[in-house]
């Protein structure tokens, strides 16, 4: 099958490529620059002959971006006869349709019927070569491929033979090894194993150890069982002996004791004590009877005071009015003393109130004057006093404002004298004019006459104007000479012209430079006198000397101008001054009055007050602080004596109640009445205590009576039972009706009771089971059975039983040690837990062993197929290997054969085979290469179905070699289509030439046009952002 | 008499035989798993009033059987008996019969308990609580368990119309067994020349019905010990009225339960976390649809096969992979521990397209095509040392061989084949 033409739709970068009529060109060349898409052409025809793989749109590498579908068509020329196209497209899903004339067949993904038993993989691991295949085959990379090309895994989709068979060697050996040499995990297992083999023994052991002492255990017990029922028979028997004889025995006692006390008292109901219940009976009565006289005693103490407490009757009937007064005796006794105290206050204050009016009364104080100081409103008193004062200051200030007002009065009316009249006021104005100008033409003068004096010295003052002068004529002379030493050295254009304006620039210069000052500049000593002149006659007209300062004269007509032009001020000065002196006239007579006023308000307010007269004319503040003390002591006289009158009654009071007390209880009145107080209180104490003994006696009485009655009633007890007792015992002695004796019979049948009840006690605390026991032992005494012993008999039963005794105990022992090992062995690992672990350890190395097992069964496995690979394919293949061997060469490489594990190349000439590893250039191993797959495909699809599909394998090939390739390649072409991508457009005329290859063209990769648009814009972004820094 | 003969039929517990597992912890439970299925069944005997127990052999590992276990059986017997149980015993390989054994120096209940005879076939009479008699139970007991014969023609014809059941521990030939084992065997055809109703039968780790007239059934294990007695294990409740067919009806006692799961379309799941996912769904099937027993839930002892093409194939053959399948699937309640087997895993590749191919993998697969048919090449192929399989007949040696080759060929692409990192 040849193809025909390609029509590619959409297929990576190619789009809408078409060749057509390619069936009659055995050789094809598809040239194309890089990344034109020659690889995409070949895998794109891959994909015609054998379907999408992958066959998701997403997943495939050729898919174009926009998610458009891969859609591509070839036509194959079958040599049969007729045409057969071959449609693809992978969208959603991979479609595939083949018409042959009028038949259209869906074909799905699968491959095209000539591609046969070739995979996809196979086809293009043969019959698809490109440039890598071929580069870098140095001698490694060539033995693994050699390896990999004699062994059937010449894909590069298959690992080399050795490698993998190495892997399962290793990885076999890591699990198990016959000889033992490595530790597998096979071995770690064995090894685990044998320990847990080991541990099982023990287990093992341990189990039947137990069962053993299991068995032991239950021959001990047997035998403990035995010996128990022989050791109780005998222990039984020494019981009777031991046990039984001696309870039959005391039983026998006590029953003997209780006989005895049965005949002498028949029946016991007396109580426990017969004795010392009479002792406590006839006690009993004694003590009744000695608390009942006590009693009585105490009632009798009782009645007594109830009688004596009527007596005090009289006193605490006024119980209350003698609390009363006694509780103010004391106070009495004080307000006595303070009385006398204040009648001496009260005469040391008359005392100092005499002392006091002395400096500011005339007279005694009468009662009269007393009510005036008392009615005085010191207040007002004092305010009228202010007044006064105030009134009489008010003249002294009103005479020294006046005094003041007539010296202003004065002065203004001599300033208002003072002043210049209209007349003079003129003349001073004119003198003051002529003053200055007088002042400054000698100014003037003075400066003409320093100028003349210079000038008539010879020494010109170097003004500032000669100066720049100077430096002007300076200037131009220097610029004329440089511009004339221009003119000579360079070589001027227009000499004249520069000469003259040299010249010109000089002279001027020197003319400057020597220029003096003008006439207008000199001093005029003709203006000098005649100024002098007229500044002597200004002098004269206003009086004045030659030298005469005029500023002295000129200041005095200032002063005297200005005192002129205050005139209106110092008029209303005076007529103010004038004003003020009337208002304080007037004024000095209203103060006068005022101070009249106050005075008699004085003398008011102390009316009816005897005071001094001269303290009366100047009354003060002084007058009002000595009235308002004399007032003070008043006030103190006032409330001592209201005190005392209020102390007084209050005393006289208490002592009427004492005396009027003393009458109702019949008590001496001949002294103070208070003096009752203490004997009062005697008898209200007396009173108190009678009547405190007499509520107690009455309290206590019924329950002393009641007391007594008790008492006389138990004693009446005590005695009935004392006699019922006594009547009891005297019955016991029924030969004297005898109480003691009654009770001395009574004491020996208890005393005998008592000792069989201690017996009963000891038997009891000897045997617990005494009544069993007793029982048992007159049982035993019915059945005849022996009870005693005799000694010899003892002492052998007692040995017997500790033979016994010892025996058990061994057993015990031996018991217990045997129970302590069932325990140990319990607690010891099972047999089937062992066996567990042991168990699954083998099933473990089961699987490891087959584990094992595979791995070395694939390794045989693959080593079989490589050897098949051989049988069937290796002499074909190198056959037609060394015949394109032969070819490519050009002859001097002629066969190609199998050495030992490695490919030689038989060369003409030589006699030994030259290896391909290590024997042959690169180059030449290039072609070895090239043979052996082209001979593999060509082996593998003898009809030639399917096309050589060659990447740029010539790219490296120098000319030369070319041309042997050239015919190479139409040799292989002449079996099967051959298409050839190359981008060296040399190579391809070559081909043409050379072997008549059919050249297609590819277009050229289009520009990745959205990236270079992206790049302008970068770059236009680039260029404006840098504008406005440039 | 119109109550039908109720009895519990149950065999092969092998009490205190090895569980083979490398977890202690593991061991230790299932050991208490099976003390809790002996403890079971009795409470359920008692609970459904049954009349019988009757345990058709191999109650006990007679070598391994700990005092302690033996104690427990005891009480649990006394336990059965005294709630008015009768007890009908057969002794098997495991716990022969003959006077050295344990069973003969065990103190078992003296009352309503029968040891059957290892001497003789014997019949024991079986009678409800009012003393009437329900049911006949005939058979015997194994001596030493290595006796060629059941001995089925000495069993005694009953001797009352009640229902007879027949009990018997051994291999029934022509029962569908695979490989009988060749002790204590009887024919198939005997069981219906006795004129009992039904056959409690033993020894066999499968529970299957072997004869419906009269009906014979292998109870199966009552609680499994390994991945060769899967599923859920128990006891037969087996009611057999005067007239009509018998009824019966499983029931679960072990708490524990083996179960090996293969899970041979894995190339769906792309990681550890999808395989055990699968895991679960599978487990989920092999599930009793129905358990509603009062032993408790059932927990699995899981043997996972992965087998076939699996995306997640390089995380599984890792240690750590395993262990998050192993860790995955024991987290939830209802399993106890996992084996997981990847002999046969691979990752995925496309056999087809390399299968006949000219190159050394489509000749590999051709190899391993012809090995399974040809002798001479497996002996060819056969290693001169075969660890798993040591002394063996050339056949034995081939059939091993062959049984490795399963998958080979996936294992053959995965190893020749490139991976994308270059392998």
């Amino acid at each position: 099958m040849k193809l025909q033409r390609w029509d590619i739709a959409a297929w990576g970068g190619l789009a809408g490529i078409r060749h057509d009529d390619l069936a009659r060109h055995p050789l094809i060349v598809v040239r194309g620059d890089n990344e034109s898409g020659k690889s995409t052409l070949l895998d794109c025809l891959s994909t015609l002959l054998y379907g999408f793989s992958p066959a998701k749109l997403a997943d495939h590498p050729a898919a174009p971006w926009d998610g458009s579908a891969l859609e591509g068509t070839a036509v194959f020329r079958d040599p049969r006869g007729g045409d057969v196209e071959i449609f693809r497209k992978l969208q959603r899903a991979a479609e595939g349709r083949m018409q042959r004339g009028d038949e259209d067949g869906d074909i799905g993904n699968h491959p095209v019927w000539w591609a046969g038993s070739l995979s996809r993989e196979t086809f293009e691991g043969l019959h698809r070569l490109d440039t890598d295949a071929l580069d870098g085959l140095d001698d490694d990379t060539w033995k693994l491929f050699e390896e990999r090309l004699l062994g059937g895994a010449g894909f590069d989709f298959l690992r080399p033979s050795g490698e993998v068979l190495a892997e399962l060697q290793s990885r076999a050996d890591a699990l198990w090894r016959p000889d033992r040499r490595i530790r597998g995990r096979a071995r770690r297992l064995a090894d685990a194993m044998k320990a847990l083999g080991e541990a099982r023994d023990q287990a093992d052991g341990n189990a039947r150890r137990l069962l053993e002492v299991r068995q032991a255990l239950a021959a001990k017990s047997w035998q403990a069982d035995e010996l128990d029922a022989g050791l109780r028979e005998l222990i039984a028997r020494r019981q009777r002996a031991e046990v039984l004889l001696p309870v039959l025995r005391t039983l026998q006692e006590i029953d003997e004791l209780r006989r005895q006390a049965d005949e002498t008292v028949p029946e016991d109901r007396l109580p426990d004590d017969v004795r010392g219940l009479l002792s406590q009976l006839s006690a009993t009565m004694v003590e009744k009877g000695r608390r009942s006289e006590e009693l009585s005693a105490r009632i009798d103490d009782h009645q007594r005071h109830l009688d004596k407490n009527s007596d005090h009757e009289d006193i605490l009937a006024v119980e209350d009015e003698v609390r009363a007064l006694l509780s103010e005796a004391a106070v009495h006794s004080q307000d006595r003393v303070h009385l006398i105290d204040l009648d001496r206050t009260r005469d040391s204050l008359e005392a100092e109130l005499s002392a006091r009016g002395a400096t500011l009364l005339s007279g005694s104080l009468d009662d009269e004057a007393r009510a005036a100081l008392q009615r005085l409103d010191t207040g007002e008193l004092q305010a009228r006093v202010k007044a006064w004062e105030e009134a009489r200051r008010r003249p002294e200030i009103v005479d020294e404002q006046l005094k003041r007002a007539r010296e202003s009065a004065d002065v203004a009316a001599k300033d208002v004298e003072e002043l210049p009249d209209k007349n003079e006021e003129i003349r001073l104005r004119t003198r003051a004019e002529e003053l200055r100008t007088l002042q400054s033409r000698d100014t003037v003068l003075a400066e003409m006459h320093k100028e003349l004096e210079a000038a008539e010295k010879g020494k010109q003052p170097d003004t500032q104007g000669a100066k720049e002068r100077r430096r002007l004529g300076f200037g131009m002379i220097a610029t004329g000479a440089l511009l004339g030493l221009l003119m000579i050295v360079g070589g001027a254009d227009d000499v004249i012209l520069s000469s003259l304006m040299a010249v010109g620039l000089i002279t001027v210069g020197i003319q400057v430079i020597r220029r003096r000052p003008a006439d207008t500049d000199r001093p005029d000593a003709k203006r000098a006198k005649a100024l002098e002149a007229q500044v002597r006659k200004m002098r004269a007209a206003l009086d004045l000397h030659t030298y005469e300062a005029v500023e002295s004269h000129l200041q005095e007509c200032d002063e005297k101008l200005t005192l002129a032009a205050a005139r209106p001020t110092l008029e209303r000065r005076l007529i103010n001054a004038q004003r003020r002196i009337k208002e304080l006239e007037q004024e000095q007579k209203n103060a006068a009055k005022e101070l009249e006023t106050a005075r008699a308000a004085i003398d008011e307010a102390l009316t009816g007050i005897p005071v001094l007269d001269s303290r009366r004319q100047r009354p003060g503040l002084d007058v009002v602080a000595d009235i308002e003390a004399l007032r003070s002591t008043l006030r103190d006289i006032a409330r001592r004596k209201g005190e005392r009158e209020a102390l007084a009654r209050r005393a006289a009071e208490r002592e009427e109640r004492a005396r009027t007390l003393g009458e109702a209880l019949g008590m001496d009145s001949s002294g103070e009445p208070m003096d009752i107080a203490p004997l009062l209180q005697e008898r209200l104490h007396q009173a108190l205590a009678a009547r405190r003994q007499a509520r107690e006696a009455k309290a206590e009485l019924p329950h002393l009576q009641s007391q007594i009655a008790e008492l006389e009633q138990a004693l009446e007890e005590a005695r009935a039972e004392h006699d019922a007792l006594a009547e009891k015992l005297a019955a016991l002695d029924p030969a004297d009706d005898d109480p003691e004796a009654g009770l001395q019979r009574l004491e020996r049948a208890r005393a005998w009771r008592t000792q069989a009840d201690e017996l009963e006690h000891e038997l009891h605390a000897q045997h617990p089971d005494w009544a069993e026991r007793g029982e048992e032992a007159r049982q035993a005494q019915r059945d005849g059975l022996e009870l005693d012993l005799p000694t010899e008999e003892r002492v052998s039963l007692a040995q017997s039983i500790a033979q016994l005794e010892d025996a058990a105990a061994k057993l015990r022992a031996e018991r217990d040690e045997l129970e302590a090992e069932f325990t140990r062995l319990s607690g010891e690992r099972e047999l089937a837990d062992v066996d567990g672990e042991l168990a699954a350890l083998r099933e473990q190395e089961q699987r490891l062993l087959m584990a094992r097992d595979r791995a070395v069964i694939l390794g045989a496995v693959i080593r079989e197929a490589e050897a098949r690979w051989r049988r069937r394919h290796q002499p074909g293949v190198l056959s037609r290997a060394g015949e394109h061997l032969s070819t490519l060469s050009g002859g001097r490489d002629q066969q190609l054969i199998v050495r030992g594990r490695g490919l030689a190349v038989q060369r003409a000439g030589r006699e030994l085979p030259v290896p391909v590893a290590g024997g042959l250039s690169r180059s030449a191993r290039e072609r070895v290469h090239l043979s052996l797959r082209v001979a593999m495909a060509e082996h593998l699809d003898p009809e030639g179905h399917l096309p050589l599909l060659l990447d740029d394998v010539l790219v490296n090939w120098d000319e030369p070699r070319l041309a042997d390739a050239g015919d190479w390649l139409m040799d292989v072409a002449g079996r099967r289509q051959v298409i050839l991508c190359t981008s060296r457009p040399g190579l391809a005329e070559t081909l043409a030439s050379a072997a008549g290859a059919h050249v297609v063209s590819l277009p050229a990769p289009k520009a990745p046009v959205a990236e270079t648009a992206t790049a302008d814009a970068v770059s236009a972004a680039g260029s404006s952002t840098a504008t406005p820094t440039a | 008499m119109t109550t039908p003969f109720r009895f519990v039929h149950c065999a092969d517990l092998h009490l205190d035989a090895p569980f083979p597992r490398r977890s202690e912890a593991v061991r230790r439970r299932l050991a208490d798993a099976a003390r809790k299925t002996v403890s079971g069944l009795v409470d359920r005997c008692l609970s459904q009033r049954v009349h019988a127990l009757v345990v058709a052999g191999d109650l006990f590992d007679d070598e391994r059987l700990t005092p302690a276990d033996e104690q427990l059986l005891l009480t649990e017997m006394t336990r059965l008996t005294e709630g008015g149980v009768t007890v009908v015993l057969a002794h098997g390989h495991s716990d022969p019969g003959h006077a050295a054994g344990r069973a003969a120096s065990m103190r078992w209940p003296t009352e309503r308990f029968h040891r059957l005879s290892a001497e003789r076939a014997e019949e024991i009479v079986v009678r409800d609580a009012d003393g009437e008699v329900v049911g006949r139970v005939i058979g015997r007991s194994l001596a030493s368990g290595q006796e060629p014969d059941a001995r089925l023609a000495d069993y005694p014809e009953p001797s009352g119309p009640e229902p007879a059941v027949g009990v018997v521990h051994g291999s029934v030939l022509g029962a569908g067994h695979d490989d009988p084992d060749p002790r204590a065997t009887a024919r198939l055809a005997e069981l219906g020349e006795k004129g009992f109703r039904y056959w409690a039968l033993g020894h066999s780790h499968q529970r299957r019905r072997v004869l419906e007239r009269p009906l014979a059934w292998y109870a199966g294990p009552l609680m499994g010990h390994g991945f060769a007695e899967p599923g859920p294990c128990g006891a037969l409740m087996v009611s057999v009225p005067a007239n009509g067919a018998p009824k019966v009806t499983f029931e679960r006692f072990a708490p524990v339960a083996w179960e090996t799961l293969r899970l041979a379309e894995l190339s769906a799941c792309e990681d550890v976390a999808a395989v055990a996912a699968a895991a679960r769904r599978a487990l989920k099937n092999a599930a009793p649809a129905v358990d509603t027993h009062a032993a408790g839930p059932l927990r699995w002892l899981l043997r996972l096969e992965l087998d076939g093409p699996c995306p997640a194939a390089p995380s599984l053959r890792t240690e750590a992979g395993r262990d998050e399948l192993v860790w995955s699937l024991t987290g939830d309640d209802g399993v106890l521990d996992v084996d997981v087997i990847i002999d046969g895993l691979s990752s995925v590749v496309d056999l087809e397209a390399h299968a006949g191919q000219p190159h050394l993998l489509g000749l590999s697969l051709e190899v391993l095509d012809d090995a399974l048919r040809d002798d001479a090449l497996l002996d060819r192929l056969a290693p001169p040392v075969l660890a798993g399989c040591v002394g063996g007949s050339p056949d034995a040696r081939r059939q091993y061989m062959r049984r490795l080759l399963s998958g080979l060929d996936r294992q053959a692409a995965e190893m020749l084949l490139r991976t994308e990192t270059g392998a």
